[in-house]
């Protein structure tokens, strides 16, 4: 078993308590799937470590790729409920610009029904969504790149708000 | 030091060199309570900011009467006609964290070109019930961001008031603005909406906030 995070774009499309009555009837709310995105019927997500140690940076790389810095919100789940789904997953190197975190990118490979099936599970079984701030992400894009995991060209972000 | 007003949850002056140079009658309180009859005005009694608006101070930000003129006391049927299309439009949008949108460009111009008025106009129709939750959300994220003296306790106010709005996307914008904001003298606003606050995912955002807003000071 691992842990999967997903960046999400809305915090609220992920309140449980907005969940309930969808998953009571073993169905799932629409609005979350708006935050998985899929591309060639794939859905981009990240293993964490148990220790949740590179949690931070990974959401970082993801976050830094927007026209500024902001707070960003993330979903964290089991493996458990993509192997309950049937969905397969693959290892994909990612495309952020940390190259330290490309290697724990993975490729969901997803069905409509399975997308579905995916969110009823991520709402069901994973974590509350969570947020890292903007004040703490400017705190680590800043020192990501003073130790050259992010490139210099971030560096203006930091000063845009 | 006492950094909110315990009877309004209203910031206190910035600093103490500028006390003493206004009243309860001061033209900024004026200002506020202008503000107030236009927000009432477009909503009703309903909608009207439930606090004690007409305490501020004309030297709480300095800036509010100075800057401000009559022209401002009401909202330009214009204005408000822009601002309600504005909002409707942004309704069509599809908004990402980080990610500007027609929707933010078009906020923030009318922000800048408008000022107090404009965020007469904003407050009066997110007041009204008539925008949609994720597009309000957003605006008071964007509006937030902005940094103007002038109207900063219009927006102080406006995010207040949110933070009590019958949607938790609208109190999740409104969070997330005080977080924007970064000013310690939300905490106290922040932990009395926790109280009420029934979504656990809210009641954690705010915790996060309220820490954020420790180190802040």
């Amino acid at each position: 078993m691992a842990l999967l995070l997903r960046t999400v774009d809305k915090d609220y499309r992920w309140f449980k308590e907005a969940a309930a009555e969808f998953l009571a009837h073993d169905d799932s709310p629409a609005d979350p799937i708006a935050d998985l995105k899929t591309d060639k019927n794939r859905l981009s997500v990240y293993v964490i470590s148990d220790d949740r140690s590179n949690l931070e940076r990974i959401v970082r790389a993801v976050a830094v790729g927007r026209h500024r810095i902001d707070h960003a919100a993330y979903v964290v789940f089991d493996s458990k409920v993509i192997e309950e789904a049937g969905i397969g997953i693959e290892e994909v190197v990612g495309t952020t610009k940390d190259a330290g975190v490309n290697n724990w990118h993975r490729d969901l490979v997803l069905s409509g029904k399975k997308l579905a099936a995916l969110a009823k599970g991520i709402l069901r079984d994973g974590e509350e969504v969570s947020r890292i701030l903007r004040d703490r992400m400017v705190q680590l894009v800043d020192q990501g790149i003073k130790d050259g995991e992010l490139p210099e060209e971030f560096k203006e972000k930091l000063t845009k708000k | 030091m006492g950094l909110i007003n315990a009877a309004t949850n209203l910031p206190e002056p910035v600093s103490s060199t500028d006390k003493g140079t206004g009243t309860n009658t001061s033209p900024g309180s004026f200002m506020a309570r202008i503000v107030l009859g236009a927000v009432m005005a477009a909503t009703g009694p309903e909608g009207c900011l439930p606090f004690g608006i007409s305490r501020f101070r004309r030297w709480d930000y300095g800036t509010t009467a100075q800057s401000s003129t009559l022209a401002d006391e009401k909202v330009s049927p214009a204005l408000s006609q822009e601002v309600r299309e504005l909002f409707d439009d942004g309704a069509r949008e599809f908004f990402q964290d980080g990610m500007e949108s027609i929707f933010s460009r078009s906020l923030l111009k009318i922000l800048h070109d408008h000022g107090q008025e404009a965020v007469t106009a904003i407050a009066g129709y997110l007041l009204s019930g008539s925008a949609k939750p994720d597009v309000t959300s957003e605006a008071l994220r964007w509006i937030s961001d902005i940094d103007d003296r002038a109207t900063f306790l219009q927006r102080w106010d406006l995010l207040r008031h949110s933070l009590h709005n019958e949607s938790a996307r609208v109190r999740d914008g409104a969070i997330l603005a005080f977080a924007n904001m970064n000013d310690p003298r939300a905490s106290k606003i922040l932990a009395e909406a926790r109280t009420l606050e029934p979504v656990a995912e809210l009641r954690k955002l705010i915790d996060q906030v309220i820490r954020q807003l420790e180190h802040a000071r």
